[in-house]
């Protein structure tokens, strides 16, 4: 009986051990689900709680005319979860198939020790749909949006671009990423191991507030003329480059403004930054005779001179180590103040603004907001640089009465000849028309009238002269079929970055039309041209961009016409 | 060695019948002895006539069952079915396109083995012992075939396919090995003193089956089928020093395969601090806590487990218990601890009140086998235990696992309905005085006891 004994005490052994170890695992469960619940269910509620952006749409940019500058479109970034992946070459080869890129580099980003990475960025829909349709373990897609600017090429530098993450990196694209972005939402879903949502779970816990359009004071059309215009120029003159801009003289207004090489926007970020520039905006340069309207301009409203005032011109004027002269020879030498404007005399400038004195210069080239920002919405402006007058020399007078030793932007140029064409009031120079919020709402935008820097009459007496400059002048060129205008051409010398200056020319045109009711005002510049003279290089392409944009604009051609091409006298 | 044993018996006889007349009448006399195997009166108490004991036949129909176990079985399986359902709803709709795909696979072979478990429980289990060998020789050609022809799913061969059919032989040698241990060690009863009568040919058998195994690989079933071996042989009258030394040798052997792979290496140390590795060898261990403890006690309610995507894989199979604890809690997962703790109950009173030494062998090694399986799976699930990758008798999806699961299910049952009395010493004393004396010893005496012993009487 020991051994039957013996064997069901190894019977009950057997239950009992089983019986414990159930009573162990009962055990370990408690501890598992009543005593360390929190900090399990806390783990496995982080690993699949994702608290995920929703992203707004970012708001549209439009021209003057609702017409589509920059929109988001819906695209696809494709991700993989590396440890999902079972087969990673063969997957690698489908994919490098249908996304165009090569099998090494995304069998390399497959093999990444991580739970995340992306394998392309932005794809379109019919893209990433060719993606799901191979059906490989470990890959997904993400709804994101990518921006297109279905323009091309128009305006590129203006727009700018955004970021992979839709954020604005450039021009106003920057500028007004607050508007445009929108506010980013958040929702809270649970994903499964493989970063999909698991149905039926998501919570959204702040919705998102979809970015606002911004409208433009940007007219397309005017937009398109200018770039076509600088093209041609360029083409004809061989300068570097080109800027140019339009503006609505009466409210600073920019319907235009663009600079000469053109790239595709939707490139934006793989083109050559240098390209990328705004130049109107954010480069300053040295105006040459430009600038000779605000010595004219401080002149006649100090009344230093009249318009019929007679100026001798000497053949060169001497003032210390160094000699002024005329770069090409005037037709007598006795010119009335609007005859030395006109032709553009150095020398009669000179004697204007000895007599003007250095005080009122230095004062003038303030009041015409030189030196300091436009503040114009554009990132990145320049103010350009005028010399202190407590700094100036014999020789700073003389020169920067005639535009050199000075360095100012087009934009800076145009608010100045806005100035002129507006009867002496200085304009604030704007891109943003209104705000178009989701709910179509619209936000328009108030901008400040300037203060007045000359009188009526100065401005009238300006006007006229400027006017001749186009009638009999350098700027004949300047001369458009069906309206009188009026400006100023500029032939100024680079600086040399070594000091002094170089045999480098930048030529331009700044002018406003129709003379007699002015609403436009442009500038244009071209660098280094062959044809190295602003009446000749800038001249004709001021000429079509203003005509094209006063017809655009169904503006009344001059009735009375005063320098229209017609009219013009050539020399 | 059987056979040794006999003719020692006839010895006091004095003359020797001739060898047909001595097969003849062991024969006749087994036959006798399986007819009033199935004697099992209901209820201790009752009190059945001498008369009717001896001249006994086989009850018809479910007399004797044990519905107290079946009623657990079915519970674990159907309980099972609706967590595999829950668990696999999603995997399978995003691999094979039906929610159903799973679920439906587990019922048709929880079909094939209720069919199974009810042609076992009418089948008196010492015809199975006879045929064991058979059984031991069909498995290990089984699993010499899956090292052949298997099918590889994530790096192992486990599996055969005929056809839509795919089975794991490793299931069937579990079943087969038991067997085949309690016709040798219940053979052998009180005589297992030598290493020879030990190791052969049970335990040499064992090994073969655990090498074919562990070269698949997969250590988890290598550890039950040894186990179920070793189990039986615990329970026989083994010395308890070879026993010892057995288990021993046993871990020693374990240890080496987990530290001559790396996989099992990197697994095990998993184990031992999971949260080293937390998206490599932890990962499993890791998540699977994450499921229980997100279940607290009421659980996150049926089918609202969030674990089951994809991040527990296998939660239908090695991982099930961890969705019912995710998905109906404390309460959810105790309950299955209990009916595993009842089936264990059952399996004890089952074993002794078995009918002849065979019967407590083979209720108890299947006890052992299943509640070692189930304690080594919801062990890894809690984190206890190393991962073996072995199913939860019942409950996990699998074909083979649940087929073998409710077919010593049936075993069990087959052994209670042919059992004694619930007073398991007077029912073989009584048995001792009946059958035994009429039997003449021919065949191996029923009780572990008296068995040596036989012949005097005769």
């Amino acid at each position: 009986m020991s051994k039957g004994k013996n064997r069901d005490a190894r019977i009950n052994l057997a239950a009992v051990v089983l019986l414990l170890g159930m009573g162990l695992i009962a055990y370990r469960l408690v501890n598992l689900q009543v005593l360390n619940a929190d900090r399990y269910e806390g783990l496995a509620q982080e690993q699949r709680l994702q608290s995920s952006d929703l992203n707004p749409r970012r708001g549209c940019i439009l021209d003057n005319e609702g017409e589509v500058l920059a929109i988001s479109k819906e695209a696809y970034s494709i991700f993989a979860t590396p440890y999902l992946v079972e087969d990673v070459p063969s997957a690698a080869a489908d994919l490098s198939l249908v996304l165009g890129k090569p099998r090494q580099e995304i069998e390399e980003k497959l093999r990444t020790p991580s739970g995340f990475v992306y394998l392309e960025r932005k794809v379109s829909p019919d893209k990433a749909e060719e993606v799901a349709a191979l059906g490989i373990a470990g890959i997904g897609l993400e709804k994101e949006s990518k921006r297109y600017y279905p323009q091309g090429d128009l305006a590129c530098q203006l727009i700018g671009f955004v970021g992979t993450d839709n954020i604005g990196l450039a021009g106003l694209e920057l500028q007004y990423e607050e508007i445009l972005a929108g506010e980013r939402g958040e929702a809270e879903l649970e994903v499964d191991a493989r970063g999909d949502p698991i149905p039926g779970v998501t919570r959204i816990i702040k919705p998102p507030v979809d970015g606002s359009d911004i409208r433009l004071t940007l007219d397309s059309e005017i937009q398109f003329k200018l770039q076509e215009q600088l093209a041609v120029s360029v083409e004809s003159s061989g300068a570097k480059n080109a800027a140019g801009l339009v503006m609505d003289c009466r409210t600073g207004a920019i319907l235009a403004m663009a600079t000469h090489p053109f790239f595709d926007v939707n490139r934006f970020a793989s083109v050559d930054p240098s390209l990328t520039r705004n130049r109107p905006v954010t480069d300053a340069f040295e105006p040459g005779s430009v600038l000779k309207v605000i010595t004219a301009m401080a002149a006649l409203q100090e009344q230093v001179v009249t318009p019929g005032s007679v100026i001798n011109i000497p053949p060169s004027i001497k003032m210390g180590e160094y000699e002024f002269k005329d770069d090409h020879d005037m037709p007598k030498s006795d010119l009335t103040f609007s005859e030395v404007i006109a032709y553009s005399s150095n020398l009669g400038t000179i004697k204007t603004a000895m007599a003007l004195g250095k005080d009122a210069m230095a004062g003038y080239l303030e009041k015409c907001g030189l030196g300091r920002k436009t503040g114009v919405d554009f990132p990145g402006e320049a103010a350009g640089v005028v010399p202190q007058a407590k700094d100036w020399s014999l020789t700073t007078l003389p020169t920067v009465a005639i535009g050199q030793g000075i360095s100012v932007t087009p934009l800076q140029l145009a608010v100045v000849m806005s100035a002129v064409a507006n009867g002496g009031v200085m304009v604030q120079p704007h891109f943003l028309q209104c705000i178009v919020h989701p709910d179509k709402s619209t936000e328009e935008r108030e901008y400040p009238s300037g203060e007045r820097i000359v009188s009526e009459n100065t401005a009238a007496s300006l006007r006229h002269i400027l006017g001749e400059v186009v009638r009999i002048g350098t700027g004949t060129r300047a001369a458009t079929a069906l309206f009188n205008c009026g400006g100023k051409t500029g032939t100024a010398m680079k600086p040399d970055p070594r000091g002094g200056y170089r045999e480098a020319y930048v030529a331009s045109f700044a002018g406003f039309g129709p003379s007699e009711n002015p609403r436009l005002v442009a500038v244009i510049t071209l660098d280094e041209p062959r044809t190295v003279y602003g009446g000749l290089a800038a001249a004709p392409c001021f000429s079509q961009v203003m005509e094209f944009s006063l017809q655009h604009l169904e503006v009344t051609p001059s009735l009375e016409k005063a320098n229209t091409k017609d009219r013009v006298v050539q020399q | 060695m059987g056979e040794r044993g006999h003719a020692r018996a006839e010895q006091p006889r004095g003359r020797r019948p001739p060898e047909a007349l001595v097969e003849a009448r062991r024969r006749a006399a087994e036959r006798e002895a399986r007819k009033n195997a199935t004697f099992r009166p209901q209820g201790g108490s009752r009190v059945i006539p001498l008369k009717d004991r001896t001249r006994r036949s086989r009850k018809a129909g479910f007399t004797g069952t044990d519905y107290t176990l079946l009623a657990v079985v079915m519970l674990m399986s159907l309980y099972g079915m609706v967590m595999i359902f829950s668990a696999s709803s999603g995997a399978a709709l995003h691999n094979y396109g039906s929610s159903y795909y799973f679920i439906v696979r587990q019922a048709a072979w929880f079909g094939v083995g209720m069919v199974a478990m009810a042609a076992l429980a009418n089948t008196d289990y010492r015809k199975l012992l006879k045929v064991s060998p058979l059984l031991v020789a069909v498995s290990l050609a089984a699993l010499a075939a899956v090292l052949l022809f298997g099918k590889e799913v994530y790096g192992s061969k486990r599996s055969l396919e005929l056809g839509p059919l795919v089975m794991q032989p490793s299931e069937l040698a579990k079943l087969s090995i038991l067997l085949f241990a309690v016709s040798w060690y219940g053979r052998e009863k009180g005589r297992l003193e030598s290493w020879r009568e030990i190791c052969m040919p049970v335990l040499a058998v064992t090994a073969a089956a655990c090498l074919l195994i562990i070269l698949e690989p997969d250590l988890g079933s290598m550890l039950i089928v040894g186990l179920s071996a070793f189990a039986v042989l615990f329970l026989s009258h083994a010395k308890r020093g070879k026993i010892f030394a057995l288990a021993l040798a046993g871990m020693g052997l374990t240890a080496f395969f987990i530290f001559i792979s790396p996989y099992r290496r990197a697994r095990f140390i998993a184990f031992l601090d999971p949260w080293s590795a937390p998206r490599e060898g932890g990962f499993h261990i890791i998540q699977s806590l994450l499921a229980l403890g997100s279940g607290r006690v009421a659980g996150l309610g049926l089918g609202m487990s969030r674990q089951k995507f994809f991040y527990l894989p296998n939660a239908h199979t090695d991982f099930i218990f961890s969705i019912i604890g995710e998905e109906l809690g404390l309460v959810g997962s105790l309950a299955v601890i209990a009916l595993f703790a009842v089936f264990i109950y059952l399996g004890l009173k089952i074993s002794r009140g078995a009918g002849d030494g065979y019967g407590r062998l083979l209720a108890m090694g299947i006890t052992c086998l299943i509640g070692a399986q189930a304690l080594v799976n919801m062990g890894a699930a809690c984190g206890v235990m190393p991962i073996t990758g072995i199913t939860l008798p019942f409950f996990s999806y699998g074909g083979s696992s649940l087929v073998i699961c409710l077919s010593l299910a049936g075993i069990l049952v087959s052994v209670s309905r042919r059992g004694g009395t619930a007073r398991p010493g007077m029912d073989r004393r009584k048995r001792r005085e009946s059958g035994d004396m009429r039997r003449g010893n021919r065949r191996p005496p029923p009780s572990p006891s008296r068995g040596g012993r036989g012949a005097r009487i005769a």
